[in-house]
């Protein structure tokens, strides 16, 4: 009897002790409704360590340092062979270098962030004894991250619709756009312009779907360190940046928007998308209702950007281009013949160079000591050349009327790839 | 937006009936100097054409009264009531699809059907077309590697993006017939 009772009681105990909650995870997972910072925050004091959240940039997302902006540095890895899933680094935040270690955030088998955990004295930390803690503070700021994300893209859907109709000039009056706006905070009334960022040679059909995500991701992060709100979202294989145009955000002032725009094209060559990140630039408006103007001027001057080698092509910079670039191609290809025919018959049927020539001299404002400089041709040399392309053109270069159509024919030549 | 309407056009199987063009003129009464479907011949073969409901409208930019407006299915539209015929359109399209109505005074251009699209019908060019050469798809969810974005007759689609793919034709073959000997 006294036995059966004794069995009975372990059964009990053994099952209560299998149902135990640790105190701990019920803390962390009531500390997570704080956000990022609420699991940094109660993972930090229960490890004693500070720890860093990163974004899969190493962009800080949290800490547990009671601070809102927080920059830090990730160099020198050190694989760690006994757990795979840890690594040591240094972080240096403020200058000051840190030894820490990460643990990678995993969503769907997909890298999102790192966690890390630094090392502020000197000794050995015993990571091993913290890793199933470390493994469930992991597990909590993917889940939080995933929720952030989800309530992101919902709000998202609504904002998408709005944007698409303003970017289209869906919207025929000033005061549903104001209104609309009013919704997300957006003041309307200021004038915007817009920035079209997208990846040169895109292909939908591969990784580049993925790869302007992480433009969109530069741009917002950009924006944010600036310190601007301003509106973006993804377009098919675009990123579309409505920047509002006021004393505050200097864009006025072409200076301070290439620098800006700079910046996220820089961002972008550190990541993935190399050095296929480009740009175009529309005019700015003061009437919101007029705004899709801006956009569709923006996707023109990206284009032209690129046929120009242009690195922030400015709608408003744009001069003659803006005129060719749709002109009846027939029409133009005439032209170009019509202008720079001889020559080209002559360099194909003599092997020489001299519409290289003529680009460069063109290139250099038809100035010779520039152009002999930039293509490393003696003067005399040059002036040769000049002559020799002066009668098979049968013009003289000096007169600004045939400057004029020479520099219209090789535009034509650059913009349509004749 | 989740959606891009299209057209597909196989140039192997157009054989120029110019269906799809008095479909398009039934369905939308326009006038006899009106035409918003073209069909055209050239030596390589038949091209039909209508408004390509850009990615990057340019008769929209360029529209001083702002009469156009892309729907959320991707078809552009003008609103005849805001065009005061100035032709700045006509000019932008490097598809000539914007026409000028010398009746109306008005430019007006293929919408796409959307009042049949709306009934669950297919565009009238569509479906009048014998051959399916001329189908619509859905451009967002649409990949097959033989299609290619631009073929013989189009213009420049850099700027604007338009929506339309192509089959381009392949290579013709001759088949003899060949006497079967009666051994």
């Amino acid at each position: 009897m006294n036995m059966n009772r004794f069995m009975i009681e372990k059964g009990m105990n053994e099952l209560e002790e299998r149902f135990i909650v640790p105190e701990l995870i019920h803390d962390l997972l009531i500390a997570s409704h704080e956000g990022l910072s609420g699991v940094a925050m109660k993972l930090s004091e229960v490890l004693s360590v500070p720890i860093i959240m990163t974004d899969s940039l190493y962009h800080v997302l949290a800490s547990s340092y009671k601070r809102e902006s927080l920059e830090i540095i990730v160099s020198t890895f050190f694989e760690n062979s006994t757990h795979s899933e840890f690594f040591k680094c240094t972080l240096t935040i403020d200058g000051e270098d840190y030894s820490a270690y990460g643990y990678p955030l995993k969503l769907s088998s997909q890298n999102c962030g790192y966690l890390f955990l630094l090392q502020e004295t000197e000794g050995v930390f015993p990571i091993e004894d913290y890793e199933a803690i470390i493994r469930y503070g992991a597990s909590l700021t993917t889940i939080t991250m995933k929720q952030m994300e989800d309530i992101k893209k919902e709000s998202q859907r609504y904002k998408d619709a709005f944007l698409f109709d303003l970017l289209y000039g869906n919207f025929k009056n000033n005061d549903d756009i104001l209104s609309y706006g009013a919704i997300w905070k957006w003041d309307f009334n200021q004038p915007h312009a817009i920035i079209v960022l997208s990846m040169t040679e895109y292909n939908p059909y591969s990784e580049d779907r993925q790869l302007i995500n992480s433009l969109l991701y530069i741009t917002e992060k950009a924006l944010a360190q600036h310190g601007l709100e301003t509106i973006v979202i993804r377009k098919q294989s675009e990123v579309v940046a409505i920047l509002p145009v006021n004393d505050k955000t200097t864009f006025n002032e072409n200076e301070k928007l290439s620098d800006f725009i700079s910046y996220i094209i820089k961002q972008a060559k550190n990541s993935p998308i190399g050095n296929r990140a480009a740009c175009g630039v529309g005019q700015v408006y003061q009437n919101p209702s007029e705004l899709f103007r801006s956009y569709q001027e923006a996707k023109v001057a990206f284009e032209i950007g690129q046929l120009l080698k242009i690195e922030i092509p400015y709608f408003n910079d744009l001069g003659l281009e803006r005129i060719l670039y749709k002109h009846d191609l027939q029409d133009l290809k005439e032209y170009y013949y019509h202008i720079l025919g001889p020559l080209q018959k002559y360099d194909e049927t003599q092997d020489g160079d001299l519409t290289f020539t003529l680009e460069s001299l063109a290139k250099h404002q038809f100035d010779l000591k520039q152009t002999s400089d930039a293509i490393f041709l003696h003067r005399n040399t040059l002036r040769y050349r000049i002559k020799k392309i002066e009668e098979i053109l049968e013009v003289k270069l000096d007169d600004i009327n045939n400057r004029l159509n020479i520099v219209a024919a090789l535009k034509i030549k650059q913009l349509h790839k004749i | 937006m989740s959606k891009q309407l299209g057209f597909l056009f196989n140039a192997d199987h157009c054989i120029g009936c110019t269906a799809c063009e008095i479909a398009c003129r039934n369905e939308n009464h326009t006038n006899r100097n009106v035409r918003w479907r073209k069909v055209s011949k050239s030596s390589e073969g038949f091209l039909s054409l209508s408004c390509n409901h850009c990615n990057s409208p340019e008769c929209s930019r360029v529209c001083p009264e702002n009469a156009f407006m892309k729907r959320h299915d991707g078809i552009v539209l003008i609103d005849s009531n805001l065009c005061t015929g100035c032709r700045l359109c006509i000019t932008a399209c490097p598809y000539e699809a914007p026409q000028f109505d010398y009746e109306t005074n008005k430019v007006s251009k293929c919408q796409m059907c959307y009042p049949r699209q709306d009934q669950g019908l297919l565009p009238a060019c569509v479906d009048a077309c014998s051959t399916e050469a001329l189908q619509l798809v859905d451009l967002e969810n649409f990949y097959d590697p033989q299609a290619v974005s631009s073929i013989f007759g189009i213009p420049d689609i850099r700027i604007t993006q338009p929506s339309i793919v192509f089959y381009p034709i392949s290579e013709k073959k001759r088949h003899f017939l060949v006497e079967r000997s009666s051994n």
